[in-house]
């Protein structure tokens, strides 16, 4: 409702006037109906809420001065942090340090009361002295009764001043005793002391408490005042210091030529031209040349004045806020505790230390821990790839071991199918050692004096036992449980070999055997072991699909051929009934056999076996009949045909 | 003694031995080779390899019999299974050894095999003997011959051959003569050793 009045209260008043300029009737009439809207105005006016509130901060310096600059950002921040509403907040510069508040204050006062009349100014902020000196000379004309919290205040000024009730603030310890006493302890065997302070009202301040703070000095200590000179001077003077001197400075608003400067400015330049450490009284000085100082920190002073602000503006009652006292703190510059080769332990712990150059790590902190992350991945990575490959390793090993069983077993039941052959060919030398013994027994019996012929038959016993011992020991090679023994190999040795394995059973089975060795082939790299029990597996393959036709019609071919510069191909060629289409493309697949009884791992071990040398096993059915298995096998290395 | 084995060392050793032992050894390297050149006169036996290629020792042992040739066989082998054990057996081989054999068992098997071929031997000159008196008999003589030894009267041989009884005696006196058997039993004894009592008919 009140929002619609105030939206209709400007029209109807102007369509007032005009009406009752033509006609009273009209005028009485419309007021009959407009009237009820004009008080609605006023009732609306009355309602509307006063502008936003607003809090004024009066600063003593020029705007710049670094340390006004920190009060009034943390002025700011405490209040919109603390109070819970919206506030405006004003900032006034009364240039102290070039104005004479006695020629124009009064002037200022009226403008400024004029500037802030509609702002509903709610609490006024004062800065430093001057401003402080400022409101309490012309509050009443400006903003009467409004609160007053001051801050920037040193202490010892304030000391015996009575302030009215609805006046508080946070005061400034400026008492420098503290900093010269760390530019002791940090610089031994100091012999001089240089104070420094300018010409300005506020810097003619410092002349009490900078006696104060050397009297309790070691007496023995030199003291050297260099109090509003020029800043020329100062810095000639600075400059020509001697060893062992430590300077003091607070700054100064004011040199000896009248020269307005800030704390910080002027701490700068003496600290640039300055042949000894230069410390200083404020928070702003730090990083502007000085080592150090005991000083009071601006930001904690703007919160507690900020926390008063929002506790007067929810409606505290001035006196019930105490005054407070900015916090304190040793600060130092790393970058002068450098350069003055300052032993960092004599700094206490709980020192402020601004400008430490941060170290690789901490100035790359991102980039370091993303370089670590990234090497301690790819260290996991290497970790968990080595395991892997371990792992891998080992399956491969047992994967190798398996099938060394599996191979060894292979051989051992292929001999064992060859026992009869083996008994039967292991009996003919050692047969034949008997009745040569026993025939030397009967001749030494019968006629002693044939000892030649007794020497003759000794020689033949030693052949037989030497012939025992070569078929044990190929019987030997073939059950041996051994690891590969790759190396070069002449296939016409192993095809022989195989061949005398077979010798027997082949007999027995009624097969001829031939070898088709080809001459001059170069030595194939495998062992030799394996290729014999590759053979030996075609063979027997061969000669078991060979038993139902006529013992005329059984041939077993084993034969060698150059295949290719490479390799050398070895077929093993039946005339059986050849290989069933229907199980031609597995026949090297494990358990796939036409053999009954079989388990059809013979033809898979030896295409293992081969392909374990880098050559290929191919199997095939002949035009004429029979099957033929080829496979070839790498030549030695270097070697090629 | 014939050795037969495709073995040489195994043959020479043998050779070796049975020379010593005082036999007179022919060395074969096959069966083939055996037949071919064997003189089976004289009282022989042969010491046989159960395995080589070609003709195998159980064939060479059929082929023989087939040829009624009765010349005791000791089969040898270097690895002797069972079933071609007990065909040789069955064959009428002496013994059966395997390779390596005990000196003392393989002479003592040949000595054994040697008496046998002797006896073989002897029957057959005895056997060859009679034969020859048997062949001295006229065609009339060897049909009363088989008569009488199986048992036939004179009366049904006279039927038998349409002639008189008294010609039928005087037969069996030339044929008792001619056969120098003293009895009807010994002519009779006669016949059955050369196997002429059965169904098979000599004459």
């Amino acid at each position: 409702m009140v929002g619609r009045c105030g939206t209709l209260r400007d029209p109807p008043a102007q369509q007032l006037a005009v009406k009752s300029k033509t006609s009273l009737g009209l005028a009485v009439a419309f007021a009959a109906i407009v009237l009820p809207s004009a008080l609605c105005v006023a009732a609306g006016n009355a309602a509307v809420e006063p502008p936003r509130e607003g809090v004024l901060i009066i600063h003593s310096n020029q705007r710049p001065t670094p340390g006004q600059v920190i009060i009034d950002d943390g002025l700011r921040a405490a209040v919109a942090q603390e109070l819970n509403r919206p506030v405006s907040l004003f900032s006034e510069y009364l240039d102290a340090e070039w104005t004479s508040l006695e020629n124009y204050g009064l002037a200022q006062a009226e403008f400024l009361r004029n500037k802030y009349a509609t702002r509903n100014i709610r609490v006024i902020v004062t800065n430093a002295l001057p401003a402080f000196r400022y409101q309490m000379e012309f509050r009443d004309r400006m903003f009467p009764g409004v609160p007053v919290v001051y801050l920037g205040v040193a202490a010892d000024r304030m000391y015996g001043t009575a302030l009215p009730l609805d006046v508080v603030g946070v005061l400034e310890d400026l008492d420098p005793t503290s900093t010269l006493q760390l530019a002791l302890r940090l610089h031994p065997g100091t012999q001089r002391v240089a104070l420094i302070r300018g010409a300005g009202e506020l810097d003619r301040g410092w002349d009490t408490r900078i006696r104060r703070a050397v009297e309790q000095l070691d007496a023995s200590l030199q003291i050297e005042y260099l109090s509003g000179l020029p800043t020329a001077e100062v810095l000639r003077r600075v400059r020509a210091l001697p060893p062992h001197t430590v300077v003091f400075t607070p700054g100064y608003f004011v040199d000896g030529a009248g020269e307005i400067s800030t704390p910080r400015a002027s701490a700068e330049r003496i600290a640039r031209a300055s042949a000894v450490p230069v410390y200083g009284a404020f928070e702003t000085q730090i990083g502007a040349g000085i080592v150090g100082g005991y000083m009071s920190l601006y930001e904690d002073e703007a919160k507690q004045a900020g926390t008063m602000i929002v506790s007067l503006m929810n409606g505290v009652a001035p006196a019930k806020l105490e005054t407070t006292v900015a916090k304190r703190s040793t600060m130092v510059d790393w970058r002068q505790i450098q350069r003055w080769d300052v032993d960092e332990q004599r700094l206490a712990d709980d020192t402020v230390v601004r400008f430490r150059e941060p170290s690789t790590l901490e100035k790359y902190r991102i980039q370091v821990s993303v370089a670590m992350t990234v090497l301690l991945l790819q260290g996991a990575t290497i970790v968990w790839l080595l395991m892997e490959r371990r792992r891998r390793r080992m399956a491969e090993a047992e994967s190798q071991k398996r099938f060394s069983e599996v191979a060894h077993m292979n051989r051992r039941v292929a001999m064992g199918g060859l026992t009869a052959s083996i008994a039967h060919e292991l009996n003919q030398p050692l047969g034949a050692i008997h009745n040569n013994a026993g025939a030397a027994q009967l001749l030494l019996k019968t006629d002693p004096s044939r000892l030649d012929e007794v020497e003759e038959i000794l020689e033949d016993i030693k052949h037989d036992d030497k012939r025992a011992s070569e078929i044990l020991a190929r019987i030997r090679r073939m059950l041996r449980k051994t690891d590969l023994e790759v190396g070069a190999l002449d296939l016409s040795d192993a095809m022989r070999e195989t061949q005398k394995l077979l010798a027997y059973d082949a007999q027995t089975h009624g097969v001829s055997v031939k070898l088709e060795p080809e001459r001059g082939l170069p030595k194939v790299w495998a062992d030799s072991v394996q290729v014999q029990q590759v053979l030996l597996n075609l063979a027997l393959n061969s000669m078991e699909a060979m038993q139902g036709q006529p013992a005329e019609t059984r041939h077993l071919t084993i034969r060698s051929r150059l295949s290719n510069a490479k390799e050398a191909e070895v077929s093993v060629i039946d005339s059986g009934s050849g290989i069933p289409a229907q199980i031609l493309p597995q026949v090297f697949d494990p358990f796939v056999t036409s053999k009954v009884g079989g388990m059809g791992l013979g033809l898979s071990i030896s295409r293992t076996i081969v392909e374990a040398f880098g050559g290929r096993m191919r199997a095939e059915s002949m035009p004429k009949g029979g099957a033929a298995v080829h496979f070839t096998l790498p030549f030695e290395p270097g070697r090629q045909s | 003694m014939h050795v037969i084995d495709d073995d040489a060392s195994w043959r020479r050793s043998v050779q070796r031995l049975l020379a010593a032992a005082g036999y007179r050894v022919a060395l074969h390297e096959s069966a083939e080779a055996f037949l071919a050149s064997a003189e089976l006169d004289a009282p022989a036996c042969i010491l046989l390899d159960m395995r080589m290629p070609g003709l195998t020792g159980l064939q060479l042992q059929q082929h023989l019999l087939e040829r009624r040739q009765e010349i005791p066989i000791v089969f040898i082998s270097g690895h002797g299974d069972i079933p071609s054990t007990v065909l040789a057996m069955k064959s009428g081989a002496e013994t059966f050894l395997t390779k390596p054999v005990d000196t003392e068992v393989l002479l003592a098997a040949i000595e054994q095999a040697m008496l046998h071929s002797r006896e073989f031997r002897d029957r057959r000159g005895q056997l060859d003997a009679l034969q020859t008196r048997v062949d001295t008999l006229t065609p009339t003589e060897r049909k009363v011959f088989a008569m009488v030894v199986r048992g036939t009267l004179n009366k049904r041989i006279a039927v038998e051959l349409g002639t008189a009884e008294r010609t039928v005696k005087w037969h069996r006196q030339h044929i008792m003569q001619k056969l120098q058997a003293g009895s009807l039993a010994e002519l009779v004894s006669l016949a059955e050793r050369l196997d002429l009592v059965g169904d098979r008919d000599p004459l």
